[in-house]
C-alpha cells in the first residue's frame, strides 16, 4: 500500500505543467534580465530564500560549505540545464522549498551531510529550471551567466540575514515566522500544480 | 432649451466623473496584491487573524510566536485541502466560529496548555486555509496570490501582537480584553448573520 501510494505521489509530481516563459523584461538587457531572473520566478525565489535562511541556522562552519555547496550545484545546474525539461521541475522546487522553510521553522540543527545534500539537490533543481532555451548563442550564455550570478547573489543575501537576524531571540523567532509563511505559500501552490498541473 | 439642458446635464455628469484606474494590474503583481487583500477585505478573516495575534500576546512566550508559527502551516494544509476540491463541512461556520472562539479567549483571559493552545488555533486554521485554497484557483498568479495572502495573514497577526502588549502597560490588560470581546461578539455577529 505504502509502495501504491509512493508510486501515485511520483506520477503526480511527475505531471508535466504548463511550460513557465520566464519573460524577459524589455529594454534592460539580456545581462541584467538574467540577474533579476531568480527574483521573478516566484519558485526560484521562495526556496532561495528558504535555502539561504536554512543554511544560516546551521553555525558559521556547515553554513559557509553548505553555501558552497549550494553556489556551486546552481552552475552546474546551468550548465546541464539544456538537458532539462523545465516543465518537470517547479513541483519539485516548490516541494524543496517548503521542505526548507519547514525546517526553518522547526529551527534544529542538521547533520553537514543532510545540510550538504539538500543544498546541493535545492540550488541543481533552480540551475536546471533557469535554462534560457528562446534565446541562442552569446544571448543565451549571457543571460544564464547573469542568471548564475543573480542566483548567487541571493544566495549570499539571504544567508547573510539569516545570520544578521540570529543574534537576538526575536530575531530568530522572526526568521522562523518568515518559514512558515514560505512554507505555507510553497505547500499551497504545490498542492494546486498537483491538482491542476498547470502552476 | 431642450438642447440646453441636456447640455448642463451632459455637464454635470462629466464632473461627476471618477477617475479612470488605468494601473491594472496582471500576472505576478495582480496576483500578490489580490492575495494580499484578500484577508484585509474579509472581516471575519481579519477579527480571527488579529485574535491569534492577541491570543499569542496575552499567553506571553512561547506562545506569542508559536501561535503565529503554526497557524500558516496548517492554514496551508486547509488550503490544499480547498485547492484539491476536498469538501470540508460549514467552512463560513467554522470561521465565524474562530472569531467567537479566540475573542472569548482573550475577553476571559483563558490560559490552557501551549499544546492546547497551539490545537484551538489550529483546528481554525484549517477552515480559513480551505476559504483561501478555494479561491487560489482563479487568481492571476497561483503563487504569487498564496504570497500575497500569508504576508497578510502574517501582519494581521503581528497588528494582533502589538496591541496585545499592551497587556505591559497599566491599564492594558483591560484594553486587549476589550478587544477579545469585541472580537467575540462579531463572531457572533459573523454567525448569525448580522455582520
Amino acid at each position: 500500500m505504502p509502495l501504491r501510494l509512493l508510486a501515485t505521489a511520483a506520477t503526480l509530481l511527475l505531471a508535466p505543467g504548463t511550460a513557465q516563459a520566464h519573460s524577459a523584461i524589455q529594454g534592460i538587457g539580456t545581462f541584467y534580465n538574467g540577474i533579476l531572473h531568480p527574483l521573478v520566478v516566484p519558485a526560484h525565489l521562495l526556496l532561495l530564500l528558504a535555502l539561504g535562511l536554512l543554511l544560516a541556522q546551521q553555525g558559521s562552519r556547515d553554513s559557509q560549505k553548505g553555501l558552497l555547496a549550494a553556489v556551486v550545484a546552481v552552475w552546474v545546474g546551468l550548465m546541464l540545464s539544456h538537458l532539462a525539461k523545465a516543465d518537470y521541475l517547479t513541483p519539485f522546487i516548490l516541494s524543496a522549498a517548503a521542505l526548507a522553510a519547514v525546517l526553518v521553522a522547526i529551527s534544529r540543527p542538521l547533520p553537514l551531510p543532510v545540510t550538504l545534500l539538500f543544498a546541493l539537490g535545492s540550488a541543481l533543481l533552480v540551475g536546471l529550471d533557469s535554462g534560457q532555451d528562446e534565446l541562442q548563442g552569446r544571448e543565451q550564455l549571457t543571460m544564464m551567466f547573469g542568471t548564475g550570478v543573480g542566483v548567487t547573489l541571493l544566495l549570499l543575501y539571504s544567508t547573510a540575514l539569516g545570520h544578521l537576524f540570529s543574534k537576538r531571540a526575536w530575531q530568530r523567532i522572526g526568521v522562523r515566522v518568515v518559514g512558515s509563511w514560505i512554507a505555507a505559500s510553497s505547500l499551497m501552490v504545490l498542492a494546486l500544480s498537483l491538482a491542476t498541473s498547470t502552476v | 432649451m431642450k438642447s440646453l439642458s441636456t447640455l448642463m446635464l451632459a455637464t454635470a455628469f462629466m464632473a461627476l466623473a471618477g477617475p479612470a484606474y488605468a494601473h491594472s494590474e496582471a500576472g505576478l503583481a495582480g496576483g500578490f496584491l489580490s492575495g494580499l487583500m484578500h484577508p484585509v477585505f474579509g472581516w471575519d478573516h481579519v477579527a480571527a487573524m488579529v485574535a491569534v495575534g492577541l491570543w499569542g500576546a496575552f499567553l506571553g512566550s512561547p506562545s506569542i510566536w508559536l501561535l503565529p508559527i503554526v497557524f500558516p502551516l496548517v492554514m496551508a494544509m486547509g488550503g490544499a485541502l480547498g485547492v484539491l476540491g476536498v469538501p470540508l463541512p460549514a467552512v463560513e461556520t467554522g470561521i465565524a466560529l474562530s472569531a467567537l472562539v479566540l475573542g472569548a479567549m482573550v475577553a476571559l483571559a483563558v490560559r490552557p496548555p501551549i499544546v492546547v493552545a497551539a490545537v484551538i488555533v489550529g483546528a481554525f486554521a484549517i477552515f480559513h486555509g480551505h476559504a483561501h485554497g478555494t479561491e487560489l484557483p482563479h487568481s492571476a498568479n497561483a503563487l504569487t496570490y498564496s504570497i500575497g495572502f500569508v504576508l497578510s495573514t502574517g501582519l494581521l497577526h503581528l497588528s494582533g501582537i502589538l496591541f496585545g502588549l499592551l497587556i505591559r502597560i497599566p491599564g492594558g490588560k483591560l484594553a486587549v480584553q476589550t478587544g477579545g470581546g469585541l472580537i467575540a461578539l462579531s463572531g457572533v455577529g459573523f454567525l448569525t448573520g448580522m455582520l
